[in-house]
């Protein structure tokens, strides 16, 4: 207590303030570090075995972009212990630790060569907005306007053809890559002349440029005081999905749209609006891109291939559970081991040698005809057999959690095994049936590698399979009606996320067989 | 003697029953797993091709280790085995573990039915079909006017570009780690959550800040989740290749992000050039073959080696 108020007393408190500045400190340092080492390390050694990437460079500029932001919101966090007793104190301490902060890595910048001392593209003049156009109001001596032959006093009325404000021409050079050509028409002594000035890279010293990052910086640090902690997580889980969410937002909006541009849908002026169900024709015979294809008759391909899919696996594998859980023969142990063996082996792999049974399957007279290459059945054979050392752990697991009594009685008063199996058993291990049942079906229903590699004939194809189809049609295509097959592909997908949560979180942890 | 011979009997009727039940299992296995393997140990020594195509495996033109030894010299062989390794290693260490991790700490701290939901919206990616999912990704990467992330880059005056082209790693590691990020937030997430409450509790009463926990109390307890989903999760990426397929076909240059299973796939099953290499590619599809049975073994070894152990309810009755 006499500690507190004492240091009351003093305007900064000197440990919290040290521990502001640390804690900055180290965020700066660490990542500078990390940054160090993908381009001095990272990069040098991918480059030399040839992998051709910008990764390195791209989570770079990334962590070079966030390093200050990161370094003031430690900072101002570290001073949250103290803002509720002693508001003005903790302002004092953080705006003093932002301006160490702020010196230490705009030292940084400069020595380095980032931020605002990057070099950037430039045509090396300075410009004015006038009436009439831009006027030229210096020419840096022996620069790149210099050497195009641009004089102060110059009006620039249009790049190009098109005419140009300052802020305009600024975008455009910002963005040109080095030695673009711009070609400027500007007015001199009331005579139009054409001048062609090359942009080139140069240092920036704009000291200037400083003030506005160090009134973000100071911004920054003080929002991390009052920041409610409570919504830090949402903020970041929001972020982090962004992507994906922007994806699927999208998706729903250009099936509903004539065109879209980014995320915006846009009728044919280019106003935002245009809200047409044009693109679902294809639902009632309408043709998609152009093509003339039944989508129920593919649709009904891809229910046979799932629906096949999920009625093997759980007969099969529920079987082959109730024989590893209550059985006891000779070879157990070997078969429970390999079962996990094949669980952890990537099937995938196989895909080649598969190609060739299939195609001997098929030279087997009558069960060639349902299972030979380019057969739905026997593709869904393909898919049950990578899925059922998962399916068939999954349900031994599940027989080994019901308790035997009944079953036992029952047996002692004569009931056969399979009537065990089918009558006391089955039913009672219907959450693991349905999980296991959902895991199929997605699989089946999503199925593209598997159908794609063994099929060739329209017989066969699967949505997902005539989606990719569609995608790579050379022919300009109509994206919003691919899309809106797309969305019709998920609908199902949808239902069973929407109602089936739960299952499938858990289900997901125990088998991600061909994906990764 | 009468004894003996009726339970000699009675075994042999159970054990027949138990191989009724496990029979259309192993049948599966058998032609979908273990012929498979043994084919492509001889596929990978024929120098089936287009030319000499057959599917009567006695017709094959048996040719020793020659594939493999083309493949040694193959000059774009160590590219496309440095490529794979890039992929699984960075892909793994910033989303299946980092962000995996990230998320679980997140969705754990916050209340349960948010962190639920959150999770829940982590699976979408792994259950919707790869091609729709692809679909979505190159909405994000195309160019002006059109994609996405140009569209920010536009509003904000930035340089727009075909982010496919331009980036394609960045695209080929995101759009799989997003995959891969809700097999690690399930294992973390459920490894967490059973951290005693006393545990938690002790430290929180110990004045430690949330850093503090994570560093001295969760992580400690992850290590084991944490090998398995390394172990785990690098399998499946060095063996799935078919958002690579779609995204970007191992292109857009030369190679550029071929890895090591879609060559396989590429040589046998869909050569751009018309002339699939069945032996050649099967060649590159054995190595992933005989990583993943060993990788397999291990991981029957290390991880689920005493669930073996549990006994069967029903003895012989």
């Amino acid at each position: 207590m006499t500690a507190q108020n004492q240091s009351t007393q003093n305007l900064i408190d000197i440990s919290i303030l040290t521990t502001a500045i640390k804690n900055g400190l180290i965020v700066v340092v660490g990542m500078s570090v990390i940054v160090l080492v993908l381009l001095g390390v990272f990069k040098p050694i991918l480059a030399s075995v040839q992998v051709v990437e910008s990764v390195t460079t791209s989570i770079s500029q990334f962590l070079i972009l966030i390093i200050p932001f990161i370094a003031y919101i430690m900072s101002g966090s570290s001073v949250r212990s103290i803002v509720k007793d002693r508001p003005l104190q903790a302002i004092v301490v953080s705006v003093i630790t932002t301006f160490i902060l702020f010196a230490v890595i705009s030292t940084g910048h400069f020595i380095l060569k980032l931020g605002t001392f990057a070099p950037t593209s430039s045509i090396q003049m300075t410009f004015v907005d006038e009436d009439e156009g831009i006027r030229v109001e210096s020419v840096e001596a022996g620069g790149a306007a210099d050497e195009a032959g641009v004089q102060v006093g110059d009006l620039i009325i249009a790049l190009r053809r098109d005419p140009i404000d300052r802020s305009g021409l600024m975008a455009q050079v910002a963005q040109a890559q080095v030695d673009t050509p711009l070609r400027l028409r500007m007015m001199r002594d009331d005579e139009e002349i054409q001048v062609t000035v090359r942009t080139v890279l140069a240092d920036a010293s704009d000291v200037a440029g400083l003030l506005p990052s160090l009134v973000v910086a100071v911004a920054v640090t003080l929002i991390a005081i009052i920041w409610p902690a409570q919504i830090t997580p949402y903020v970041i889980l929001l972020t982090i999905l962004a992507p994906l969410l922007l994806g699927y937002i999208w998706l729903v909006i250009a099936t509903f749209s004539t065109r879209t541009e980014g995320i915006l849908p846009l009728d044919g002026q280019g106003n935002i609006g245009g809200f047409t169900l044009e693109n679902w024709n294809f639902l009632w015979g309408g043709d998609i891109v152009g093509l003339n294809v039944s989508i129920w008759q593919i649709t009904l391909n891809s229910l046979v291939i799932a629906l096949s899919m999920t009625v093997i696996v759980l007969l099969v594998s529920s079987m082959a559970g109730y024989a590893l859980s209550r059985m006891d023969f000779r070879g157990r142990k070997l078969f429970l081991s390999f079962t996990l063996i094949l669980h952890g082996f990537p099937a995938v792999t196989l895909l080649i040698p598969i190609f060739f049974v299939i195609a001997n399957l098929g030279r087997i007279p009558i069960v060639g005809e349902f299972i030979g290459f380019n057969k739905s059945v026997g593709i869904a054979l393909v898919m049950v057999a990578f899925e059922l050392p998962l399916g068939v752990w999954l349900m031994k697991g599940f027989f080994d959690g019901i308790p035997w009594d009944i079953e036992r009685s029952a047996m002692i008063d004569g009931a056969s095994r399979w009537r065990v199996y089918w009558e006391i058993l089955l039913p009672q291990i219907r959450p693991g049936l349905l999980a296991l049942g959902i895991f199929a079906f997605l699989g089946g229903w999503n199925a593209f590698l598997i159908p794609k590699t063994y099929s060739t004939g329209a017989g066969t194809v699967n949505l997902p399979v005539f989606l990719s189809q569609l995608i790579d049609e050379t022919a300009p295509v109509n994206w919003n009606q691919v899309a809106a097959v797309g969305l019709f592909q998920l609908i199902p997908v949808f239902v069973i996320f929407i109602f089936a949560q739960e299952y499938l979180l858990n289900i997901y942890a125990g088998g991600t067989k061909g994906s990764s | 003697m009468e004894e003996t011979t009726r339970s000699r009997r009675h075994v042999l009727r159970a054990n027949l029953t138990a191989y009724g039940f496990l029979a259309p299992a192993g049948i599966l296995v058998i032609i979908f797993f273990l012929i498979p393997v043994l084919l492509i140990l001889y596929l990978s020594m024929t120098n089936l091709a287009t030319t000499n195509f057959t599917t009567n495996v006695s017709a094959m033109e048996f040719i020793g280790l020659t594939n493999f030894t083309t493949l040694l010299n193959d000059q774009f062989a160590s590219k496309i085995f440095f490529n794979t390794v890039f992929y699984v290693l960075v892909t793994l260490a910033i989303f299946n573990v980092s962000l995996a991790l990230i998320i679980s700490l997140l969705t754990t701290h916050i209340p349960r039915r948010a962190g639920f939901a959150f999770r829940a919206i982590w699976i979408l990616p792994r259950i919707t079909s790869a091609t729709v999912y692809i679909m979505l990704w190159r909405r994000l990467a195309v160019e002006a006017p059109y994609g996405i992330i140009n569209q920010l880059n536009t509003l904000m005056n930035q340089t727009t570009f075909n982010y496919l082209d331009a980036r394609p790693w960045e695209f080929v590691i995101l759009v799989n780690g997003f995959i891969g990020v809700s097999f690690g937030m399930i294992i973390f997430t459920s490894a967490i959550e059973s951290i005693p409450k006393d545990l938690m509790n002790a430290s929180l009463v110990d004045g430690s800040t949330i850093v503090q926990r994570i560093r001295f109390v969760i992580l400690p307890l992850l290590r084991w989740p944490l090998l398995f989903v390394v172990t785990y999760q690098t399998l499946s990426l060095l063996t799935s290749f078919e958002q690579i397929l779609l995204l970007t076909d191992g292109g857009p240059g030369l190679y550029d992000t071929e890895v090591w299973s879609l060559t396989a796939y590429h040589r046998a099953l869909s050569n751009y050039f018309g002339n699939t290499q069945w032996g050649y590619g099967s060649a590159f599809a054995v190595l992933l073959v005989i990583v993943g049975v060993v990788l397999a073994i291990i991981y029957m070894r290390v991880f689920r080696f005493n669930d073996l152990v549990v006994e069967s309810k029903i003895e012989v009755l």
